[in-house]
């Protein structure tokens, strides 16, 4: 009886502590080098759509090969099936969107098309700080046909209307009101935007510690699917070198962009054992230049000179020196994996290999001897290959390159001084937008994957006293016929009709090579290999894409 | 004395003003726009958008008039203004941070002013003796180091090599309820900055109290003690003390406002959500009203340490009258 007894009581402990390790929570500690200072359209940080995509999921959602997918959505709208009717003609469209029934904010009031109506009239009111109103700026009206499916109607054409609508629903069960009193300042200032937002995704906010972290449980209630991890707790660690203690320490058992620059990487994976700790690196498609000013430096304006540069330029041996060859150097402004780039415009365009011969022959072609100094000058007019080059002081890696670049352009009779200045002054639009730099700045612009070449290549965004030194076109490339491609890309829906213009577009651009491409930005990411799941996009979509599939062995 | 209390406040009125319209112009001239360094995260933003977020955030308005809105929400209302980056009301970011700098500044402050008295009086009644040197060169090891390198060095051994202590942070996860717990977890997380911020103040207030010692205990008046056979511990602590320690409330005071905006680095390294944080977040961002509210507090804090430094000197030294 008593030895019954006992077996009946270490059965009874077993179970109790089996049942206890079974509950045992799935915690993720993921660290992250910024803090959101908000969620929302009226902010625009990387870290914040890291986060939000865990919260708040959009109508669809893009993976890590660049593929859409629907989330909210029912489907992706597509011409095909006529739930996006174009009229060329009238040069307006209608996108038929429906969500699905099953979709419940985490308060627990449905989603419905009445969240997305007002979350429109909010982002258009005049006095709702957007970041951009620019594509909700292209409809008209939004057509409510019943709870679940709504009718936007563009006023004109837009090629990526199927996947982009410019604006995101609010919960209308608390802020119709603010809404309807045009109560827009309390709005902007409500909780809700900062520690009391909420979504209808995978993870709730639980809590969330200002400079420290947030953290987020699991809503087993999620559409798509109970994520897999209860818990995880994003943590915001500002200086590089405490993040990699805190890796290799395995304190923070993730961490994803915006997480440690390129060279504090390598050494980071150097030093882990990569059983415990999986280092990826990935292009991303923020495009490292140097622009020409074109404009206003007249050898600038011979394409002779340009290519010359490009030939001078040993790109390979600054990627292997810079980033050991992990990445490649870019030849054009676009990421060969941009939905707009084609196999075939990889074979079209011109590629500059490094040819020091070469560039001299363009430059003498160009009228360009050496002077008694070796330095490249003009016979006619006397101009001198001395250039001023800046780019943002502090910036390592850009820093190190431009040494690279202007060693290497010194070997054809090009010197080159060397004026680096702060973020703040370099970008400042009186000095950037106005050209006040003599000759060429090295910086990166960011792009999406919905990005068109028009803001950054079109001539009518040359910024000029005209017309208020307003567009982006920095390097003041002017071609008839690129604008003219331009225009007809932004009204073509056709996928395959806007690759072959964007092919034609890259042609020209290669050829006559306005700024001189250096490489796309490579970001990493980290986790411990029992991590699973985490399958970063390097396409300014969040990485958290499928967060709810991550899980920890 | 109260007499002389409000005619000090009177007197800084204008010196306020005068700060704050420098501080406003300074950051006004500051390269960038806040606006414009959008489109380089998001070159698609049309015109429209950039005219739209300048006008809303007033931006569009001279200098003088953001100024003068800036300043008459102050008097009138206690409005610090909108931090263009977060969105809400200034008071709210400075009070969400605010609490965690006087934790920070205040145990450095205890922590250097227990360590450096002591040692300073330690370092003048045994001068040169080893455990002078040692202390002096300990003293030139605070002074001249730098906040970072100490901080990560502190994190490496302790945090990272040894484990005893959390890396970087204010507080942890899930900290289970009651006073104990909670102060528990919180020491945890200050000791290292605590430390880095402290040593260097510690390491010049030790100095100065060693010397301003030396100097007393040299005077005529304690000489005369020891003649009449005064007991050394009265002399010390009584006699001697009380006048070395008079210029040493000075440079205290005054360090508190200056510990107050100077613990960015500190805060960095540690990840320790501060006031020194937020103000460099704030210029690097052009967070312009935050900046500006952040430097006023700043020039307060100065005027009332200054203030205070008389007061105690006063308390300190009977010598002393205001009229």
């Amino acid at each position: 009886m008593q030895r019954k007894l006992i077996l009946l009581v270490l059965i009874l402990a077993l179970a109790i502590t089996t049942g206890v390790v079974g509950a045992q929570e799935k915690i993720l500690e993921l660290a992250m080098q910024q803090e959101p200072d908000g969620f929302g359209s009226m902010f625009s940080m990387v870290a914040a759509t890291q986060v939000e995509a865990m919260i708040k999921p959009g109508l669809l959602y893009r993976d890590n090969n660049w593929d859409m997918h629907p989330n909210i959505a029912v489907y992706q709208p597509n011409v095909d099936d006529g739930t996006w009717e174009v009229n060329e003609e009238e040069e307006t469209m209608i996108v038929h969107w429906q969500i699905r029934d099953d979709v419940y904010w985490h308060d627990g009031e449905q989603l419905t098309v009445e969240d997305y109506v007002l979350g429109y009239n909010i982002h258009m009111h005049p006095d709702y700080p957007a970041i951009t109103k620019t594509v909700a700026g292209y409809i008209e009206e939004i057509e409510v046909v019943n709870d679940f499916e709504m009718k936007i109607h563009f006023n004109q054409l837009y090629p990526f209307a199927d996947q982009v609508t410019g604006f995101d629903p609010v919960p209308a069960h608390i802020f119709q009101e603010y809404y309807d009193n045009d109560n827009i300042s309390g709005l902007v200032e409500h909780n809700y935007w900062r520690t009391g937002f909420f979504g209808a995704g995978p993870y709730i906010i639980e809590d969330w510690v200002a400079g420290s972290h947030i953290e987020l449980v699991a809503n087993e209630n999620y559409h798509l699917g109970e994520p897999k991890i209860d818990v995880i707790v994003v943590r915001f660690v500002e200086d590089t070198e405490t993040l990699r203690f805190m890796i290799e320490g395995g304190e923070v058992q993730a961490s994803i962009g915006p997480t440690l620059p390129f060279d504090t990487a390598i050494a980071l994976q150097r030093s882990v054992d990569p059983e415990e700790v999986h280092v990826e690196f990935y292009e991303a498609t923020t495009w490292e230049h140097i622009d020409l000013n074109n404009r206003d430096f007249a050898p600038f304006d011979d394409d002779r000179v340009r290519r010359a540069l490009m030939h001078a330029t040993d790109r390979e041996e600054i990627m292997e020196t810079v980033f050991e060859g992990v990445i490649s150097p870019a030849h054009t402004f676009q990421t060969e994996v941009h939905p707009l780039f084609s196999e075939e415009a990889a074979d079209i365009i011109t590629t500059y290999e490094y040819n020091p011969e070469r560039a001299e022959a363009l430059l003498a072609a160009a009228g360009f001897v050496r002077d008694s100094d070796g330095i490249m000058t003009h016979q006619e007019t006397g101009d001198q290959m001395i250039l001023d080059f800046r780019t943002t002081a502090g910036d390592a890696t850009r820093e190190m390159v431009q040494q690279i670049i202007a060693q290497q352009w010194a070997e054809v009779g090009i010197q080159v001084e060397i004026n680096n200045m702060t973020a703040g002054a370099l970008f400042d639009p009186e000095h950037f937008y106005r050209r006040e730099w003599p000759h060429m700045v090295l910086f990166a612009w960011s792009s999406f994957p919905t990005s068109l070449p028009n803001t950054l290549w079109h001539k009518d965004n040359i910024p000029r006293p005209e017309n208020n030194w307003e567009g982006q076109n920095v390097a003041g490339w002017y071609n008839e016929e690129a604008s003219e491609i331009i225009d007809e890309m932004m009204n073509e829906m056709d996928p395959t009709r806007r690759q072959e213009l964007n092919t034609r577009l890259l042609q020209l651009w290669t050829y006559e090579i306005p700024s001189l491409p250096l490489f796309f930005r490579v970001d990493a990411a980290f986790w411990a290999t029992n991590v699973e799941g985490i399958m970063p996009t390097g396409s300014a979509d969040p990485d958290t894409w499928n967060v709810h599939e991550w899980d920890i062995h | 004395m109260w007499v002389y209390i409000v005619r000090r406040i009177f007197q800084v009125i204008p010196v306020l003003i005068l700060i704050s319209i420098a501080a406003f112009a300074l950051l006004n001239a500051m390269p960038g726009d806040p606006i414009a360094d959008l489109l380089m995260a998001d070159p698609e933003m049309s015109e429209e958008d950039l005219a739209n977020l300048r006008r809303i955030y007033g931006l569009d308005q001279p200098f003088h008039m953001r100024y003068l809105r800036w300043m008459g929400n102050i008097l009138t209302q206690g409005d610090l203004g909108m931090s263009q980056q977060y969105k809400v009301p200034v008071t709210t970011l400075i009070a969400r941070n605010i609490e965690n700098t006087i934790y920070l500044i205040g145990s450095s402050f205890i922590l250097s002013i227990l360590v450096a008295i002591p040692i300073g009086i330690y370092s003048a009644l045994r001068q040169y003796s080893l455990g002078d040197y040692f202390w002096t060169g300990f003293a030139f090891f605070g002074f001249s180091v730098p906040n970072h390198w100490l901080g990560l060095l502190l994190l490496f051994l302790f945090s990272f090599h040894l484990g005893w202590l959390p890396i970087g942070g204010f507080r942890s996860v899930r900290v289970p309820p009651g006073f104990w717990n909670e102060f528990t977890d919180r020491m945890q997380y200050l000791i290292l900055p605590m430390i880095t911020l402290g040593i260097s103040s510690m390491a010049g207030w030790m100095r100065y109290m060693r010397s301003t010692m030396l100097e007393v205990i040299r005077e005529d008046y304690i000489r005369t003690a020891r003649a009449k056979g005064v007991a050394e511990r009265i002399i010390i602590y009584k006699h001697a003390l009380r006048n070395a320690v008079l210029p040493v409330i000075t440079l205290v005071m005054l360090a508190i406002p200056v510990m107050f905006g100077g613990a960015v680095i500190t805060e960095a390294v540690f990840v320790y959500p501060g006031m020194g944080r937020l103000f460099w977040h704030s210029l690097i961002n052009h967070d312009q009203f935050v900046a500006m509210s952040i430097i006023m507090i700043i020039a307060v804090l100065v005027v009332i340490f200054n203030l205070l430094a008389d007061i105690l000197y006063a308390w300190v030294d009977p010598r002393i009258r205001y009229d």
